[in-house]
């Protein structure tokens, strides 16, 4: 299991190309961030922390059910070798839960930085840090499930994406409420997102690895 | 003592089906597996390889059944597979690093070694192989862990026939300590015609036959005689009939019960694999006229 | 050692190792006690299956040509002469019933055929 992670690791730090962007594009943000003013500030910072975030997704290979990318091939390639299913799917859950982490953190150092210019930012940053880990929480539950019923397949990630996109418009909108009010989510929109995801491990630990 | 043994086998699909696979091979030894396109080879070895999930049935490697002993099964085989996906983005050097250590006995310098042996540049990008090169990587990788199952599949399409010649006689070399054991499948059967010892065809999902080539040998011949000579041949066990109005041509299914008078004046031919196929294939298809005791 | 394979032949590889195994050594170039090539250095070498190889040792070692030392490999046995005399006879037996057949088809007489072949006898002394 640990060469698991460890070859996970080695492999992130070959694809150099892709870790400087998302470096660069944090840096540009935060240099924007110190010079933008307020009113587009949440909006740039919200766009940046997206596109940094397609790419920590595309070097973590995280796309897992959705076309060619590497990511499909590297269950194909791994499960050929001394490798467990097992195994392979703890690997899946620590890495989406590690993209969760990165995420938040993309998104908070920045407001983080954002504050000290618009002290009002303060009060919005745990809702919006609690907004990603929800949706994204969720989102990652799904796409283990969905991955179970649906396969690999154009059709799969086609129906992949419709299941997921009312997750990806609800985290638009967590992201834009908690941007106006500072309010945050009630206590059961944050059990129903913890009950995904921990469905989608069990799915992704147990289920998955004995049918497929 | 069995390298493989595979009982009693069954991997069920919507629309395809592994049916009560059962076959062995012994330790030094190599197995062909002949079959048409979509016959169910690459399915097998997927089953055999655990890289899909049998319905039913055990695959034994070397004594240890493949999944209650998964990576310790996974350890022993060696592979060179269509399309396998190594690490595109990075080079061959890293690959055998990265990959190789999930091998018990991977050895990063006999891995050089063949790379350079089969002129390989380590330091070049695996996507920038051609299809010839990918395979020749994939037996320098499979062959540097030491593995006691060589499972290929489709290893000689796509090699020169320099390679392919040196390729085969790596595979006899391997086998030479009767230690190892090999299984190869391919739709050239010329390749299996050298080197194999034992033969397994599969169509349809089902084993048709799985023998040591010198008993098929034995067993299979074809016969070719003139059209007024046909009635020789009405009471055999034949195959894949091919009849016109000078002469006609079969799969005898059991020649060596056959007596030096059964055969006068008939020609009686030993069969390549591939006349094999052709005959027994061609007579699935047109439903054709044999004559199955 | 002298081995050819014709594939696609009527006859089974293995017989045709047999075959060609047992002239040289009857034509004495594969001598007493020398040792013939592995099993599996055979099959290598004719690019064959090692079954096949065994298959033609085996057969030659039941016949009494070779003989077999474990771990080391395989022998020419000392052949007995009248065994080898006999199969020369046999060869000869054939050549001649070939040749009768030749002869009765172009109407040639046993006196006449035995007159050609007093003349060739003694041409092939000088």
């Amino acid at each position: 299991m640990l060469r698991l992670l460890k070859f996970e690791i080695n492999e992130l730090s070959q694809r150099k190309g892709i870790l400087r962007i998302c470096l660069s594009s944090q840096i540009m943000l935060i240099i924007l961030i110190l010079t933008l003013p307020k009113e587009v500030l949440l909006t740039v910072t919200m766009a940046f922390s997206s596109i940094t975030s397609m790419f920590i997704m595309y070097a973590l290979d995280v796309t897992k059910s959705f076309s060619n990318t590497p990511g499909t091939d590297k269950r194909k390639l791994l499960i050929s070798f001394p490798v467990t299913r097992r195994e392979y799917a703890f690997r899946s859950i620590v890495l989406y839960t590690a993209y969760i982490g990165a995420q938040v953190v993309v998104v908070v150092i920045p407001a983080l930085i954002a504050a000290i210019k618009t002290p009002g930012i303060l009060v919005v940053i745990p809702v919006l840090a609690l907004g990603i880990i929800i949706s994204l929480g969720a989102i990652v539950g799904a796409m283990f499930i969905f991955s179970f019923v649906t396969g690999t397949s154009v059709k799969s990630a086609v129906l992949s994406i419709i299941a997921i996109m009312p997750l990806f418009i609800y985290v638009g909108y967590l992201i834009g409420y908690s941007s106006v009010d500072g309010k945050l989510p009630s206590i059961w929109i944050c059990l129903i997102a913890l009950l995904v995801y921990v469905l989608g491990v069990f799915v992704e630990l147990v289920v998955t690895p004995r049918i497929d | 003592m069995k390298m493989l043994e595979v009982n009693n086998l069954c991997k069920k699909y919507k629309k395809f089906a592994l049916k009560d696979i059962n076959f062995s091979i012994e330790e030094g030894y190599v197995m062909g597996l002949i079959g048409k396109n979509g016959a169910g080879k690459t399915t097998l070895i997927k089953t055999i390889m655990n890289q899909i999930l049998k319905t039913s049935g055990e695959v034994i490697v070397n004594g240890w059944d493949n999944v209650t002993y998964e990576k310790k099964v996974k350890d022993m085989i060696g592979f060179v597979l269509v399309d396998f996906p190594y690490l595109s983005g990075t080079t061959l050097l890293n690959n055998g690093l990265l990959l190789g250590s999930y091998y018990s006995e991977w050895n990063q310098e006999v891995f050089i070694e063949y790379l350079q042996r089969f002129k390989l540049n380590p330091e070049k990008n695996y996507a920038e192989l051609s299809k010839g090169m990918k395979t020749k990587f994939q037996l320098a990788f499979a062959l540097a862990h030491n593995p006691k199952l060589l499972v290929l599949d489709e290893p000689t399409a796509g090699l020169d026939p320099i390679f392919r010649r040196e390729f085969i006689d790596i595979l006899c070399d391997l086998i030479r300590d009767e230690k190892k054991s090999i299984l190869f499948s391919t739709h050239i059967t010329s390749d299996l015609d050298k080197i194999a010892d034992y033969i397994t065809f599969i169509d349809k999902g089902e084993i048709i036959f799985s023998d040591s080539k010198e008993n098929i040998q034995d067993k299979y011949h074809i016969v070719k005689g003139p059209i007024s000579s046909f009635h020789q041949i009405s009471n055999m066990n034949y195959v894949g009939l091919k009849k016109n109005e000078t002469y006609f041509e079969a799969l005898i299914l059991d020649a060596n019960t056959l007596k030096e008078d059964d055969i006068l004046g008939l020609n009686m031919i030993i069969p390549k694999l591939e006349d094999i196929m052709l005959f027994m294939c061609n007579d699935n298809i047109n439903g054709g006229v044999s004559n199955n005791a | 050692m002298d081995v050819v394979i014709i594939n696609n032949s009527q006859v089974p590889i293995y017989e045709q190792i047999i075959n060609q195994i047992k002239l040289q050594i009857i034509e004495g170039k594969m001598h007493v006690n020398s040792q013939l090539p592995s099993i599996r250095q055979l099959a290598k070498d004719l690019q064959i299956s090692v079954i096949t190889t065994k298959r033609a040792y085996e057969e030659l070692e039941r016949e009494g040509m070779i003989y077999s030392m474990i771990g080391k490999g395989f022998y020419v046995s000392d052949q007995n002469v009248e065994i080898l005399k006999e199969r020369q006879i046999q060869l000869i037996e054939k050549a001649m019933i070939d040749i009768i057949r030749e002869c009765k088809k172009a109407g040639l007489t046993v006196d006449k055929a035995v007159d050609m072949l007093e003349i060739l006898y003694e041409g092939e002394n000088v």
